[in-house]
């Protein structure tokens, strides 16, 4: 029998949430997660499968330190944010923040650039909402708001 | 679709492997319900993706997404794979969910739920990207900042307060990725109910006590926060909490008092009133068959249609000076032409580069495909 992905992956996801958040024993919830892997489950999956358990007993990452270039790249982002006025203002401000915030990507460290570029990806959606609201008779705030 | 921007061919390698990824991503968390039509498109160099609402397409950044797309990376990168699977986790959380549930009492079709959807994609998308890289064969990368740092914020505290013994935080992301998103406040109260309430609500009384549970989740920060820092999110998270908490007392104390007596609530959604509860699973929409991929035989030869823009059709591209469409980009963006090799949609390695699961002793003497990056 096959190992059920989705199954795996929602109880893996319940585990690492009450060991992280929790403090949850991380050999009782390996063990839970063991059962799950069928006896003739395929050598992919079952490496699949390992590798997410053995990472439940690993601490969590460190809260990255970032360079003033990222700090840099927030405060336009969240100025861009906080920009008033017609539907076309807040796209232009969000547009003209986006500009700034690749180049100043383009500046960074290898390692650093690709996190300040992502603070791009909800903007783009943020203008997308402005452009065309998800129910446009709705009188009440959104992302166009 | 965006005008002016290319389609990556079907026959493409990189087509190829978005397409596996995308498959990996709804095996994850299986979902009925597929909005992506088959059409990738290669977006521009200052945008990352998006779901096209009406032409069912995705677009994806060919520098910042697709041409990272290569399994796992010895020569660094990490980041850039981290960033480029992520958002592809959440598009495809997009795309596995319909928008809108018209006939359901308890749905909220209201813009404020755009932020509770990017919300939702953000922190599936961060919940999974460990298991989703690995399963893939991209290795252990590192999961990334979340962007949307206020709905991520307010999702995962309301994933909080909704988790519990009888509904798990998996389980409710489960639920939350396959939609419809006007139910995602919805599914959130369910956690509520199932596990604070579950021994005193009756089953029919259900779909009126989560109608009550929703109304302290309709914060009215929920309309802009989509423009705010994560502190904002968990402000609004806590606010939930304070009357979420109430309103869970107030439940408790009417079925104490009035065992036999429906609590009063009525749904958000006016036009869907008098829905039974028991049809709230049968509402959602169901698959349509002309929206999806056929996923056992992924098409290999192009769009049927052959009239939206295709990458040589760029004016830059073969039509002027008679260069290969892949020259008229310049080589940064020859990646998009490569053939693929043969793989399935399905496949568990990386169709390109090196995967961590033998895909680099796979490739060893093998000559790389014609006009695949390989950088």
């Amino acid at each position: 029998m096959p190992l059920d992905i989705a199954k795996f992956n929602s109880v893996y996801t319940d585990a690492r949430g009450r060991v992280r958040r929790e403090g949850a024993d991380v050999a009782a919830e390996q063990a839970r997660l063991l059962e799950l892997i069928p006896d003739d489950a395929a050598d992919d999956d079952l490496r699949w499968a390992k590798t997410l358990i053995a990472s439940l007993a690993e601490p969590p990452a460190p809260p990255r330190e970032y360079s003033e270039l990222y700090h840099e790249a927030g405060r336009i982002q969240a100025a861009a944010y906080q920009v008033q006025g017609t539907v076309e203002e807040q796209i232009e401000a969000l547009a003209t923040a986006r500009r700034k915030i690749w180049e100043i990507a383009d500046r960074a460290d290898r390692d650093e650039a690709p996190d300040i570029r992502a603070m791009t990806r909800s903007m783009e959606h943020v203008e997308d909402g402005l452009r065309n609201p998800l129910w446009p008779a709705d009188d009440q705030p959104g992302q166009n708001s | 679709m965006q005008s002016g921007l290319p389609l990556v061919p079907r026959e493409a390698a990189v087509y190829r492997e978005f397409e596996r990824l995308y498959h990996l991503a709804r095996t994850l968390r299986p979902t009925a319900t597929d909005r992506w039509t088959g059409d990738l498109v290669a977006g521009g160099t200052e945008s990352w993706g998006s779901v096209d609402r009406k032409s069912g397409a995705i677009t994806l950044s060919a520098q910042h997404v697709l041409r990272h797309l290569r399994g796992s990376d010895s020569r660094g990168g990490a980041d850039q794979q981290a960033q480029a699977l992520a958002t592809i986790l959440h598009e495809a959380t997009h795309a596995g969910m319909a928008l809108e549930a018209p006939t359901a009492a308890n749905a909220v079709h209201r813009n404020l739920m755009w932020n509770v959807m990017e919300g939702v994609a953000e922190v599936r998308a961060m919940a999974d990207i460990p298991a989703f890289a690995v399963l893939a064969g991209y290795g252990e990368l590192p999961v990334p900042p979340p962007q949307y740092p206020a709905p991520y914020s307010a999702i995962d505290g309301l994933l909080k307060q909704a988790s519990g013994p009888r509904r798990g935080r998996g389980s409710l992301l489960d639920a939350l990725s396959r939609g419809p998103g006007a139910l995602h406040l919805d599914e959130l109260a369910d956690g509520v109910l199932q596990n604070r309430l579950a021994d005193v609500v009756p089953v029919g009384d259900q779909q009126a006590v989560r109608a009550a549970l929703i109304e302290p989740m309709l914060h009215p920060a929920w309309g802009h926060i989509g423009k705010m820092a994560s502190g904002i999110g968990e402000s609004v998270a806590r606010d939930i909490q304070i009357k979420l908490n109430s309103t869970v007392d107030e439940i408790r104390q009417h079925y104490r008092a009035q065992p036999g007596q429906p609590f009063p609530a009525e749904g958000p959604n006016a036009e869907a009133a008098g829905i039974a509860d028991g049809n709230r699973l049968a509402v959602l929409p169901a698959p349509n068959a002309s929206d999806r991929v056929d996923r056992s035989a992924p098409a290999a030869g192009g769009r049927p249609d052959g009239s939206s823009p295709e990458i040589g059709d760029q004016v830059d591209g073969a039509g002027r000076g008679g260069r290969t469409p892949a020259e008229g980009r310049g080589s940064e963006m020859r990646f998009l032409d490569g053939v693929a090799p043969a793989a399935g949609a399905t496949a568990r390695r990386p169709s390109l580069g090196q995967g961590t699961r033998g895909a680099a002793q796979r490739a060893k003497g093998r000559r790389p495909e014609s006009g695949v990056e390989r950088e």
